[in-house]
């Protein structure tokens, strides 16, 4: 069906073109799809596995030994814990500050060597970090620590803090600094009273991001904390952590232990995700805000 | 109010000279508009006016600025002092988000301290009525200032600045990002608060400046090529340069 | 929003109180110059021509603040046509004002001549004609009355016949010379009068545009004058 317009006649699509159209269309759906496969089966798999683990005990009991049954994780909780909890003490502070500097003070060589050494961290290999401060921190202090190990994982916190806080607070826009600073309002109380508010949620989503990494290492406590079959609230001693537990008890031939290593996998799963989703759900309403 | 005299003013961002030795006077309780075509530095000019010029990176100024008698240039005055007794309108409104309608009209108070509950509800009223926007809030003060139209929330940063008392206004085009009827309810605003204050005016819409300001300053690349009664630049103007301007031949 | 450009507004009716208050000024003129007349009134003459300086100060005022509101209001529609039109009335009001000056100069000129009652009977008549002309235009202004725009070239009927007539009758004075330079004094006098007639029509006819939007000349007879006023 041609509509003559002018001189040259309007064609409708052709029937070749919208074959084309679907079949392209049909192929992404099935890259996509191929690209979900794994995440699916490792959610699917874990869950399967790890739901047996499941009990009252599992959450209220410390470590038995092998083959005895009702045996629980809760030192390795308590102990992810106290290490997380020395985690965001040190990286929330010093990822915020720096993320601060970068964007309102910083200016040419400075601002580019700080970022520069935050994205080389960024990307270290953790098992790096973790040797780097077994080095300084472990051998000073003469035994594995719970802090060691919030030092280790505050090496690869800080930077994510760090560069997801530059980039929340690039976003709010130059004319609120303005506006504050035409009021007669010192630089600093600008940052600190309007722009960081402003820039709020973003920043609770970059420590949420921050966490949701540091929750599942395993080689840098490893050489920090070392582990723990007991409870440990000590932050000088050695102290367990959940992937710890999941990567000793998966070695073991033992099914009661490699029962539990599934459902501290899940436990992990379960948290990454959760923070995930909260942060992502955060950002896009920050977005709305300061768009 | 306080005159405000520009003596010889060159402002450079980096190494380009956008200002070349302006001299101007802003007298109490009258308008004085900036107009000159787009990059001729108005908007430069002004901001030299509140010290707000030197925070770009890069930026700098020479010449004199007199405030009262004392240059605000001169070293041992402080740049946030002067931005509380001269304040600035921007082209568009930046409410701040985090804020109610309230807390914005009297941010420039709560941020630097002091005053009590009351007190904030009282300079807030009185802040908000001379921007003539009191009637349209008052039943909504803590709401998000970010709610409001495009000019009540120019109207509110109007609000915002004249509730720390300055004693002059400069408006960087204060109406170029709103409708016709909100430009001329800005611009009546104007002519009441030039009253109390020093007001100066950056507009790039001339018929505006004809309207609003008693005196009239074109600026061409950075330089003064006419400063005189606004009646007067837009009947018989001095120079050549103005006529071609006012009368759109050029800009 | 009633406010907005209050100045504006508040300018343009502080214009049209002067207008019509020259109006006032310009009528008085024209009547003391003719009584001046009838009644050999010296006095009265120099007052007529020293009060001229009053309406050409009013003139200049008003021109220049028109000029200065269209360059700094740039003033449309209505607006426009009212200031246009004030500063048409304007120029008529400032030549009526002449026109006074001039009867009473010629009048100055031949206080002392013998005189004939016909004759100044018909120039009074005129003047009783012309004033009313005048306050009627002004009163159009005022009330923005098209009706009354329409009357005037109607009235100015008579006064365009009694012009010519003046001819006739002062050439029937010819046999008396001292009678006859007055005569011929009058014929000057009585076309002042008839001038004056004109510009109450031009006023009129400025009203008419500024309801109207259209401007028709009333005065060309061969075409009947159908105005419809303006909605706006």
């Amino acid at each position: 069906m041609a509509i003559a317009v002018g001189s040259r006649p309007l064609q409708a699509v052709s029937r070749a073109r919208r074959l084309k159209d679907r079949g392209f269309t049909a192929l992404l759906w099935l890259c996509a799809g191929v690209a979900l496969v794994p995440l699916v089966l490792i959610v699917s798999y874990v869950v399967r596995r790890g739901i047996a683990a499941l009990d009252a005990a599992f959450f209220t009991n410390t470590a038995l030994p092998a083959g005895l049954p009702g045996g629980g994780m809760l030192q390795a909780f308590v102990g992810s814990g106290l290490i997380m909890g020395f985690a965001i003490l040190f990286s929330v502070p010093l990822g915020v500050l720096t993320g601060l500097y970068l964007s309102e003070f910083a200016r040419g060589r400075v601002a580019s060597l700080v970022r520069f050494v935050a994205e080389i961290l960024l990307s270290t290999p953790s098992i790096v970090a973790g040797a780097f401060v077994w080095a300084l921190v472990v051998v000073a202090l003469g035994s594995f620590s719970a802090l060691a190990g919030g030092i280790a994982l505050t090496v690869l916190m800080w930077p994510i803090i760090a560069r997801a806080t530059e980039e929340v607070l690039r976003l709010v826009p130059d004319e609120l600094r303005e506006g504050a600073l035409a009021l007669g309002v010192p630089r600093w109380k600008v940052v600190l009273r309007i722009v960081l508010p402003t820039a709020g949620a973003g920043v609770f989503t970059a420590i949420m991001l921050a966490v949701a990494r540091g929750l599942g290492e395993t080689a840098p406590i490893l050489l920090t904390s070392l582990g723990n079959d007991f409870v440990n609230t000590n932050p000088l001693a050695p102290t367990d952590a959940v992937p710890l537990r999941v990567y000793f008890y998966a070695q073991t031939p033992f099914e009661t232990w490699k029962t539990l290593a599934w459902g501290g996998a899940l436990m992990l799963l379960l948290a990454v995700l959760i923070l995930s989703i909260t942060a992502r759900v955060l950002a896009n309403r920050q977005l709305k805000r300061t768009a | 109010m306080r005159r405000v005299e520009v003596s010889d003013l060159s402002a450079w961002f980096g190494a380009k000279r956008v200002l070349h030795g302006v001299n101007m006077v802003a007298e109490p309780q009258k308008v004085t508009a900036i107009i000159g075509p787009s990059g001729c530095g108005k908007s430069t000019l002004i901001r030299c006016l509140n010290r707000m010029h030197e925070e770009v990176r890069g930026a700098r100024v020479e010449g004199k600025v007199l405030f009262d008698g004392i240059d605000i240039y001169s070293p041992d005055v402080d740049p946030v002092e002067i931005r509380r007794r001269i304040g600035m309108v921007f082209q568009r409104a930046n409410p701040f988000p985090t804020m109610s309608i309230l807390e914005n009209a009297v941010a420039g108070l709560k941020l630097v301290g002091r005053k009590s509950r009351a007190e904030l509800l009282e300079r807030a009223e009185r802040a908000l009525t001379a921007a003539g926007l009191w009637d349209e809030v008052k039943d909504r003060l803590h709401e998000p200032g970010a709610r409001l139209s495009g000019g009540q929330q120019q109207r509110l940063c109007i609000a915002r600045a004249l509730a720390v008392e300055p004693e002059v206004l400069l408006m960087d085009e204060p109406a170029s990002a709103l409708d016709p009827a909100s430009t001329l309810r800005i611009e009546e605003l104007i002519q009441e608060l030039k009253d109390q204050y020093t007001v100066v005016i950056v507009t790039h819409n001339m018929q505006q400046a004809a309207r609003v300001s008693d005196w009239t300053l074109f600026l061409l690349y950075g330089e003064v090529v006419e400063f005189g009664p606004t009646s007067k630049l837009f009947t018989r103007p001095d120079d050549q340069r103005t006529e071609d301007y006012v009368t759109g031949r050029f800009g | 929003m009633t406010t907005i450009r209050s100045h504006f507004h508040e300018e343009l009716d502080a214009l049209e109180l002067d207008i019509l208050g020259m109006g006032e000024l310009a009528e008085r003129a024209v009547g003391r110059a003719v009584e001046a007349l009838a009644r050999n009134d010296r006095g009265e003459v120099e007052a007529v021509i020293g009060g001229d300086d009053e309406i050409d100060a009013r003139y200049l005022s008003v021109e220049q603040r028109i000029v200065e509101l269209l360059a700094l209001q740039t003033p449309v529609a209505t607006d426009l046509r009212l200031i246009t039109s004030m500063l048409h009335v304007n120029l008529h009001l400032e030549r009526i004002g002449d026109m006074a000056v001039n009867i009473a100069k010629t009048t100055r000129s031949i206080l002392d001549l013998p005189s004939s009652g016909t004759i100044l009977a018909h120039i009074e008549e005129m003047s009783d004609v012309v004033r009313p002309m005048i306050r009627i235009a002004m009163e159009a202004f005022r009330t923005r009355d098209l009706e009354l725009c329409l009357r005037l070239p109607a009235m100015d009927d008579p006064v365009d016949r009694l012009n010519v007539g003046m001819y006739t009758e002062v050439a029937a004075l010819a046999g008396d010379p001292g009678r006859l330079n007055w005569g011929l004094r009058m014929i000057l006098i009585a076309r002042q009068l008839e001038r004056v007639g004109d510009h109450a029509v031009d006023i009129g006819e400025q009203i008419g545009f500024l309801l109207t939007g259209e401007f028709r000349e009333f005065t060309d007879a061969s075409h009947p004058v159908h105005l419809t006023p303006d909605v706006g």
